[in-house]
């Protein structure tokens, strides 16, 4: 045998657990989707939205790296301002940058899979200008650290190019996932608008990946866009 | 060899992963020799054209599963008709749309109206018999579901306001829209049509953001406006047009909260 067997058992548990996400996020998926009309209730506070819009945990998964993340936000994170919003939305905007130059630095992806890759970071970085300029003084400048770390080990461990469009696909629905959790906690009316201008687009970024990969529309056109995939500003802290 | 588990655990584990490897890297091989290869013929512009919206259409239904529709080769893109969308009616701000003093009530119901609109439009493509091919068929009756559900939403918006729910599809704007229906040729007038109206969907939640009373409706807005962009890019891939032609999204095209209803 030419690896050991601990490796063949790390492969083999890779392969179950991507299984098992996938199941995790299937129910949450549904879950999401019959619960979708109780988000529409009355509630008297912020924090009630939060709470009576999320059923269970969800979980956001970049690549086989399962990161925890709770739907009903903690305390800290509804006290955000617009500002730290938009600064937390550029930092991931940044981030997104950098993991597809990453990912066209591999080598291991087709000419035209880098176009599309190269426009999309085009966008990004457009995303991340106007967020910065909606921060003000909070703006970083800089992709976010823990999200750049853990885009970035899972692209350096992508084994071919469907593993590396499977990462984006991951980001682009985050992303689009955090907008709309976006939409739950900005203010301004300004700041509602760039967030509603930019979810969009990060959905059809998403799209046009899930078709490369070959999956099937019901995946990459859901029947509505969720919080489930959203980033956590206090898990992935600006700075 | 020395192991913690036995060497038969280990070689059928390894197996199995190696099948499943093998399997999902020959399907890649074909997908991205299908969409990004493709016949020697076509061209290089073509060929890149898939990243930003084209798809190779010979043999992307091949793959299987409920895949983006694509066809046989469409002989010529559609004109750029500008007809077939519709603007706002009645008062609104410089770029149409749901803004200013409307109320929440009058935009959700006008939402249901637009999301009515959709069903019986897509439900008008598909009697037509225009529409040949399967996957186009299935991606159509997949978006008529979804929008069926958003009026759904919507509706259940308005009547937990105390308000009538809006249930047939909005009579001005398809109004507008019955001579684009009426000289429907062709599956690419119908996917021409259906991308218009897509665009309109999105647009016209985009335009809500901000003018609810009831902030928590920006949610419900985008939770919807967001799916009718991925319709847009759907349809856009199907028509070789690029699938995300922009980095944001704006409320050209919107409709006026009220119109209609």
């Amino acid at each position: 045998m030419e690896i050991s067997a601990r490796e063949l058992r790390s492969l083999a548990t890779d392969v179950d657990a991507e299984h098992r996400d996938g199941m995790v996020s299937m129910a949450s998926d549904l879950r999401e989707l019959h619960a979708e009309t109780r988000m529409l209730r009355t509630a008297a506070t912020r924090r009630d939205l939060f709470k009576k819009a999320g059923v269970g945990a969800g979980v956001l998964t970049i690549g086989s790296v399962v990161m925890p993340f709770s739907r009903l936000l903690p305390v800290a994170a509804q006290e955000l301002t617009d500002g730290d919003i938009a600064a937390f939305a550029e930092s991931v905007e940044l981030a997104a940058v950098e993991a597809y130059k990453a990912a066209a630095d591999s080598g291991k992806l087709s000419a035209p899979v880098v176009e599309a890759g190269t426009m999309f970071a085009r966008h990004h970085q457009e995303h991340a200008e106007a967020f910065g300029g909606a921060a003000g003084d909070k703006a970083s400048g800089k992709p976010n650290p823990t999200l750049l770390q853990a885009v970035g080990g899972q692209l350096k461990g992508a084994a071919n190019e469907k593993a590396i469009l499977q990462i984006a696909y991951d980001l682009e629905n985050a992303a689009a996932s955090t907008y709309l959790f976006g939409l739950g906690a900005l203010k301004s009316e300004a700041a509602l608008k760039l967030a509603a201008s930019i979810l969009p687009v990060e959905s059809q970024h998403a799209v046009v990946i899930g078709q490369v990969l070959g999956k099937p529309a019901t995946d990459f056109v859901p029947a509505f866009e969720n919080q489930d995939k959203a980033l956590d500003p206090a898990k992935f802290p600006v700075k | 060899m020395s192991t913690d588990t036995s060497n038969e655990f280990t070689r059928r584990e390894a197996r199995a992963t190696q099948i499943e490897h093998v399997s999902a890297m020959g399907q890649m091989r074909e997908i991205v020799a299908r969409l990004f290869g493709g016949d020697a013929s076509e061209s290089a512009a073509a060929k890149a054209d898939f990243a930003t919206g084209g798809v190779n259409r010979r043999g992307f239904l091949k793959i299987g599963g409920l895949s983006v529709a694509t066809a046989a080769i469409f002989a010529a893109c559609g004109s750029d008709d500008e007809g077939s969308g519709t603007t706002a009616g009645g008062e609104g701000d410089e770029d149409g749309g749901m803004s200013g003093n409307s109320g929440d009530l009058t935009i959700v119901r006008t939402a249901a109206s637009l999301e009515l609109l959709a069903v019986d439009v897509y439900q008008k493509a598909i009697d037509s018999g225009l529409v040949k091919t399967a996957a186009i068929g299935d991606a159509a009756k997949l978006f008529q579901e979804q929008h069926r559900e958003h009026a759904e939403l919507f509706n259940g918006a308005a009547k937990q306001m105390g308000g009538e729910p809006f249930e047939k599809a909005n009579p001005e704007v398809m109004k507008s829209l019955e001579p684009a229906l009426a000289g429907l040729k062709d599956e690419l007038g119908v996917v021409k049509l259906a991308y218009d109206l897509e665009n309109i969907a999105a647009s016209t939640y985009f335009s809500t953001i901000g003018a609810f009373n009831d902030a928590k409706l920006n949610q419900a807005a985008m939770s919807v406006g967001g799916v009718e962009a991925r319709h847009v890019a759907v349809l856009a891939s199907v028509m070789n047009q690029p699938a995300v032609p922009k980095a944001f999204w704006t409320a050209d095209g919107a409709v006026e909260a009220g119109t209609g209803v």
